[in-house]
């Protein structure tokens, strides 16, 4: 019961951050889909499965946050890269002044008791 | 693309079917674009392994994929999509099943009704094995939702293989009084006395039905081996990998009888002239 709350609890807080993580690891790059969640499934506990962020790539794109472009590869098949358009930049920008005000209010909670 | 062993390659197209599977309809994301990045993902992950790749290999780089079922949230799933779920998601998830054959048991029971209900249980089918995903997990289910499934497949598999060459034998029996826009057509070679048509009758129905079924079916074959996807959507879980080896037979039984279509039209056409030869020189 315990394990099913914890669960159902990282599900949900995993979603809304792994966009964000997207978007960081985007920002200022150019990225191959790979090599994203590459970089995302190395932060313990983020990414379930790495073909999750190919579904939220694609929404991004729909949305206008990245745009992508492709180019021949000589290791194999043409690789797909991923940018942040502008729309995307200033997304991102609020999505982590949103974050940063919400975890330092959490923060302050969780200092306070410890302290 | 990677060459992968046969196991290997069955376990991608299954897992290829899944994803799809799980993201049609989702109106949020592009489901082709999400297939190809994925396709990269696995060809690039699998690039500097020893050709063919293995089934455990492969298996090993889609456990890191996870499963396509958790990739899309809730609420970007389609309402059409959910309420199957919600249907599907009765007592061990087997409502859909039972709805299936029970449809179809009706059917047989009411057979006036058999037109409606057949197809109806076939789509229940259809939507149960698509939610499932992978046909393996569907455990006992499967008795209840294959019998849909193998008659309607029959049904179009008899009339996709069989359905043109009984109108090539209906065409071939009209021989004698085909007509095309009001004029009356004569198939047989040119000058075939009367006495002699009900003799050549039978080499030349056999031309033409064994010519046109060997092309039809070598035409059937040829797009099987180049779009074997298509027969898999068509036939699924029922129709896995390109089935290299039963096409190849299929497609060698399709030449056989188009030779044999032609070489009877052939001896026909010598027949007749020799016959007009014969005639013309005044020895028959």
């Amino acid at each position: 019961m315990e394990s099913k709350f914890f669960d159902n609890w990282t599900t949900q807080l995993r979603k809304g951050i792994l966009e964000l993580g997207i978007l960081n690891v985007i920002r200022g790059n150019r990225l191959y889909g790979y090599d994203i969640a590459k970089k995302l499934s190395a932060i313990d506990g983020l990414v379930v499965g790495e073909g999750t962020i190919y579904p939220i790539l694609s929404r991004f794109k729909r949305e206008g946050l990245v745009t992508t472009t492709i180019e021949e590869s000589p290791d194999g098949p043409a690789r797909k890269y991923y940018q942040l358009t502008k729309q995307g930049e200033t997304y991102l920008a609020l999505m982590n002044e949103h974050w940063k005000s919400i975890k330092s209010g959490i923060d302050t909670f969780h200092g306070e008791q410890t302290s | 693309m990677i060459e992968l062993q046969i196991s290997a390659q069955e376990l991608l197209n299954d897992y290829m079917g899944r994803l799809r599977a799980h993201l049609y309809g989702c109106h949020t994301v592009d489901p082709s674009e999400v297939e190809r990045d994925v396709q990269e993902h696995i060809e690039r992950e699998l690039q500097d392994l020893p050709k063919p790749v293995s089934y455990n290999a492969l298996q090993g780089v889609l456990t890191e994929l996870g499963s396509p079922a958790q990739w899309v949230p809730e609420e970007e799933i389609p309402w059409w999509r959910k309420s199957l779920v919600r249907l599907q998601k009765g007592p061990e998830d087997w409502r859909l099943a039972y709805f299936s054959l029970i449809l179809l048991v009706f059917g047989f029971i009411y057979d006036n009704y058999l037109p409606v209900l057949a197809p109806v249980s076939f789509l229940c089918s259809r939507a149960a094995l698509s939610l499932v995903g992978d046909s393996d997990k569907l455990g006992a289910r499967k008795w209840f939702l294959y019998p849909s499934l193998i008659a309607m497949y029959l049904f179009v598999a008899f009339w996709i293989i069989v359905g043109p060459v009984i109108l090539f034998f209906g065409v071939a029996t009209q021989f004698d009084h085909l007509d095309f826009q009001g004029q009356s057509v004569d198939v047989f070679p040119w000058n075939t006395p009367s006495k002699m048509r009900d003799v050549a009758y039978y080499p030349i129905a056999f031309s033409f039905v064994a010519g046109l079924t060997g092309l039809y079916w070598l035409l059937l074959g040829i797009a099987h081996k180049q779009w074997p996807r298509v027969t898999q959507a068509i036939f699924r879980p029922f129709v896995k990998g390109n089935l290299s080896g039963a096409s190849n037979g299929f497609i060698a039984m399709a030449i056989i009888l188009l030779a044999l279509g032609t070489a009877a039209g052939v001896l026909m056409l010598c027949f007749q002239g020799w016959y007009d030869y014969l005639v013309e020189h005044g020895i028959h």
